[in-house]
């Protein structure tokens, strides 16, 4: 079934290259997403902020579907301070990577306005955690730091109103690190990141 | 028309792939062992837990058994019992503590109670009377096992849960073994260095197992709280403490309950 998923992945990004020989009408060869996000559901660990650039070009352009192909740089950061248990830490967790996407819009409706989406990413992901820890029971102070980088996969999921050259969008971005790399499924986790997002994009002509 | 059809195509693909990933093959608990369900009603914390006991298949029962209490029990039974079934551990029986409503985690984990925690916190006391007096005796008469001994195991709020049973004084409990993964030992603001500070000023033993885990991918906070508790813990040389911990080389929050449990079996006797 993994194997099945990986076909799934992997399908999609070879035939999105393979189409742009036949791609049909390109009205916005080009568009950028630029997003915020937050981690909303590990809000203990402290406040969760980042940002999702987006550059992707099209590979098809029909009535009801689109197609792009592009790159994304992500990064969040995690403000460990402002951990809900306790006053001690002094830290912060920082993660963000680059990754292929490969965007797939479909219009449901006559008019071109509303849409969904569905993105599937790859691409490498580095998190970096350093942080301090003094209490007023004991003077030594400790010192944390940690790197880590790895492969990264999953998809993002979109909903939006496009309105002309511009859309706005919410987007859930969902790693399945977990799925493949024989662990846990870890929905959420800080190397299998579920980030709400909300953005706009921008369609250049 | 020919690239939208291989447009769709591929969707579907994709969507097909997607929709497989729920239906995963499970292996069922049926097939790691003897399954015992019921619920109780404790007086103690006016809630209802649902208790699911896993017993091996080739479980001797004139052997007397490893008793382990699995606290969030609706989500690690499972990977539990087949960790179980994996190592041939034929007198281990997990009891899987869960709730019947509501998961009141939260609450019953956690001590003191914490104002600043969304939700009720700080019935940690009265959840360990309510096992102490009424879950374990409720289960193992249910089971009518004769019981060699008991450990406790707890993720995250249920690590610190876990290990405030071990520290504190006021309520004696059966637990030989204790294993607390990713622990969150910060919470209120580090109760439990000072709960086991006050410990050490009483004695100088502390009976029992004691195994403890952390993530390296738990970010600063939770390696930072580990790593001084563990110093703190270790410095102290106690009595009778047979003491062990361990940071899990690339393993993230949620991905350390089950390494930690299977990597907690050995210390228990």
């Amino acid at each position: 079934m993994k194997k099945f998923i990986v076909i799934a992945l992997t399908a999609l990004f070879s035939y999105g290259v393979s189409a742009q020989t036949d791609s049909t009408r390109k009205s916005h060869p080009f568009k950028l997403d630029f997003l915020l996000s937050s981690d909303f559901i590990n809000t203990s660990y402290g406040s969760h902020f980042g940002s999702i650039v987006k550059a992707k070009w099209a590979i098809h352009s029909g009535q009801h579907l689109e197609w792009f192909m592009g790159i994304v740089s992500r990064h969040s950061y995690l403000q460990e301070s402002s951990n809900r248990f306790t006053e001690y830490v002094d830290g912060f967790t920082l993660d963000g990577g680059a990754y292929f996407v490969s965007e797939l819009l479909l219009y449901p409706f006559r008019k071109k306005h509303f849409f969904i989406g569905i993105e599937p990413y790859a691409g490498v992901t580095h998190t970096f955690s350093k942080g301090t820890w003094k209490t007023d029971f004991d003077n030594h102070e400790r010192t944390f730091k940690h790197h880590y980088t790895y492969f990264d996969y999953g998809v993002s999921q979109s909903i939006g109103v496009r309105i002309r050259q511009f859309s706005i969008k919410c987007e859930a971005w969902l790693s399945l690190k977990g799925v493949l790399d024989g662990g846990r499924f870890r929905l959420a986790d800080f190397d299998s990141r579920f980030l709400p997002s909300i953005g706009f994009g921008y369609y250049f002509n | 028309m020919k690239t939208g059809g291989k447009l769709y195509r591929s969707f579907l693909l994709f969507a097909l792939g997607m929709a497989t990933l729920s239906s995963c093959k499970k292996e069922k608990l049926s097939e790691l062992g003897e399954i015992h369900t019921f619920d109780l009603h404790s007086q103690q914390t006016q809630t209802t837990y649902s208790l699911r006991a896993v017993i091996p298949n080739t479980y001797n029962p004139a052997t007397p058994a490893k008793m382990i209490y699995l606290l969030d029990g609706d989500d690690y039974l499972r990977e539990a019992a087949e960790v179980i079934h994996k190592t041939g551990k034929t007198d281990h029986i997990v009891v899987g503590i869960g709730y019947k409503g509501k998961n009141l985690r939260g609450r019953d984990f956690s001590y003191p109670a914490d104002p600043d925690f969304p939700g009720e916190s700080g019935g940690g006391k009265n959840f360990l009377t309510c096992l102490t007096e009424e879950l374990i005796p409720n289960v193992e008469t249910e089971l009518g096992v004769p019981v060699k001994n008991r450990t406790l195991y707890g993720h995250s709020l249920g690590g610190f849960f876990s290990t405030y049973v071990f520290l504190q004084q006021d309520i004696e409990h059966p637990f030989t073994t204790i294993i607390a993964a990713s622990p969150n030992l910060m919470w209120y603001n580090a109760y439990l260095f000072q709960l086991e500070e006050a410990y050490s000023k009483q004695s100088g033993a502390l009976p029992g197992n004691l195994y403890m885990t952390m993530g390296d991918l738990e970010g600063a906070s939770m390696n930072l709280a580990f790593g001084a508790f563990t110093e703190q813990l270790f410095l102290r040389n106690y009595d009778s403490l047979h003491f062990q911990y361990e940071k899990l080389e690339n393993t993230s929050h949620r991905n350390s309950p089950i390494v930690s449990f299977e990597n907690g079996l050995s210390l228990i006797p």
